[in-house]
């Protein structure tokens, strides 16, 4: 079934299509969570928490073909919950377990470029995750952060010169 | 001529195909004949590719499994919470009735005319009526004294099967945004009219209502499907619904035997 249809038999209570869907979009949404999050267990639960949210509130979605968008915005929101909630408690307890929050499945090719990603600045680190990982239009990246599409689009611009320049060789000396 | 710097500002979005049309060709004219902004656009290329693939390649040990809630439950809210919320005053079907076309001047220009004029005045509707694009045509018809836009789908009902349905459902969605109750059960099957005395919150609802269009008619099974496009005065201001209305044919005519919402 494609999208359009999973998410309407989603609203009228069908779960299967619910997990349907939360199979086809949690790589993305955690990969997501997890360059805005910081760490693997917070972006696990921001996913869970968000796809929770989704699915209980799935009726006040206008727009079946705007899921990918409206689910990533509700996972984001839950990072930033984190965070505040983060801000205000003194963390003593030891992290939850040491299992693995996720499996790395794509080439060990790209282990740099996740890297390069992982060391940018907040802000383009985010706009990276929306554009590229949640796979997100410039419109919808600009009403989930609330800031104009412009700055969107140059913040993009900006993230993607600094991967560049990172993975960039060593200039190496010649010698003369 | 595009400027270089012009062409790689929008290179991003040209890969993506995000692009309008008029830019996405300017930028494949200059990559044409400049070679540096060639050299960055294939850089830039396999960058996307990465980052794209890069969204794909952690698998998150955690898997969503639905709760316990019992589904049932779910969907009763899920229903009692969006029937209200289309809810308004009925105030309006006079006033509905003559606004009923998102496109009035077509009314005094055609009488038929390509799906693809309706797609452009029903920006909402665009993406799930292209794929029907070819098939269909419009008509705007009389239907029990409202003129609505009917979809016309391969005729597989007759005539006036196809009308007397299609009458039957508006007269029971106009008796739901004037939450006239007895209206309602005098054109349901005895079913459903106990199941709207039981609970008559979650059929009636106060409101102007502007038929869209009536999307499709079909029959499967003994049950004639009436998919109405609807949005109102409150709620769905600025996007439609859909109200499936199944009937069963009965001594008398037709009754409405369920009313499902749709997106
Ligand atoms: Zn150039």
């Amino acid at each position: 079934m494609n999208e359009t249809g999973l998410v309407r038999a989603a609203a009228r209570g069908d779960d299967r299509a619910f997990a349907a869907l939360a199979r086809r979009h949690e790589r993305r949404l955690y990969a997501t969570a997890h360059s805005i999050a910081g760490s693997g267990w917070d972006a696990a639960d921001a996913v869970q928490e968000g796809l929770l949210e989704a699915w209980t509130r799935l009726d006040t979605l206008r727009d079946p073909d705007g899921f990918r968008a409206w689910v990533t915005r509700i996972v984001v929101n839950k990072c930033h919950d984190q965070h505040r909630r983060a801000r205000r408690l003194v963390l003593v307890d030891e992290p939850p377990d040491d299992r693995a929050s996720h499996e790395w499945v794509g080439p060990e090719s790209a282990l740099d470029l996740a890297a390069a990603v992982r060391a940018l600045d907040d802000d383009h680190r985010t706009v990276v995750a929306l554009r590229y990982f949640a796979d997100l239009k410039v419109d919808d990246i600009a009403a989930i952060l609330e800031v104009p599409a412009g700055t969107v689009k140059s913040r993009i611009n900006r993230a993607l010169g600094r991967l560049r320049a990172s993975l960039e060789p060593e200039p190496t000396e010649v010698p003369r | 001529m595009t400027k270089c710097e012009d062409v790689r500002d929008g290179l991003e979005p040209y890969i993506r195909g995000e692009s309008a049309a008029s830019e996405a060709s300017a930028i494949a004219d200059h990559l044409g004949g400049c070679e540096p902004c060639r050299d960055e656009y294939e850089a830039m290329r396999g960058l996307v590719s990465g980052l794209l693939e890069l969204g794909g390649s952690y698998e998150p040990a955690a898997r969503w499994t639905p709760p316990a809630t019992p589904r049932d439950e779910r969907a009763q809210r899920r229903l009692s919470r969006a029937w209200p919320a289309v809810a308004a005053a009925f105030a309006a079907l006079a006033v509905a009735a003559s606004t009923l076309l998102a496109v009035p001047a077509l009314a005094e220009q055609v009488t038929v005319l390509p799906i693809a004029t309706r797609i452009a005045a029903l920006e909402a509707d665009a993406a799930e009526l292209a794929a029907t694009v070819e098939t269909l045509e419009t008509r705007l018809a009389l239907i029990g004294g409202d003129e609505v836009t009917v979809v016309e789908t391969d005729p597989v009902l007759d005539a006036a099967t196809n009308l007397a349905v299609q009458e039957q459902a508006m007269a029971f969605v106009r008796a739901m945004y004037a939450a006239d109750v007895e209206s309602m059960q005098a054109l349901s099957t005895p079913a459903l009219a106990e199941e709207i005395a039981a609970r008559p919150h979650e059929y009636t609802r106060s409101g102007g209502v502007v038929f869209g269009q009536i999307n499709n008619v079909s029959e499967a099974e003994g049950r004639y499907w009436v998919f109405v496009r609807v949005s109102d005065t409150v709620e769905f201001t600025d996007s439609q619904y859909q109200l499936n209305i199944g009937l069963e044919r009965d001594a008398g005519g037709f009754r409405v035997a369920v009313v499902e919402m749709d997106a």
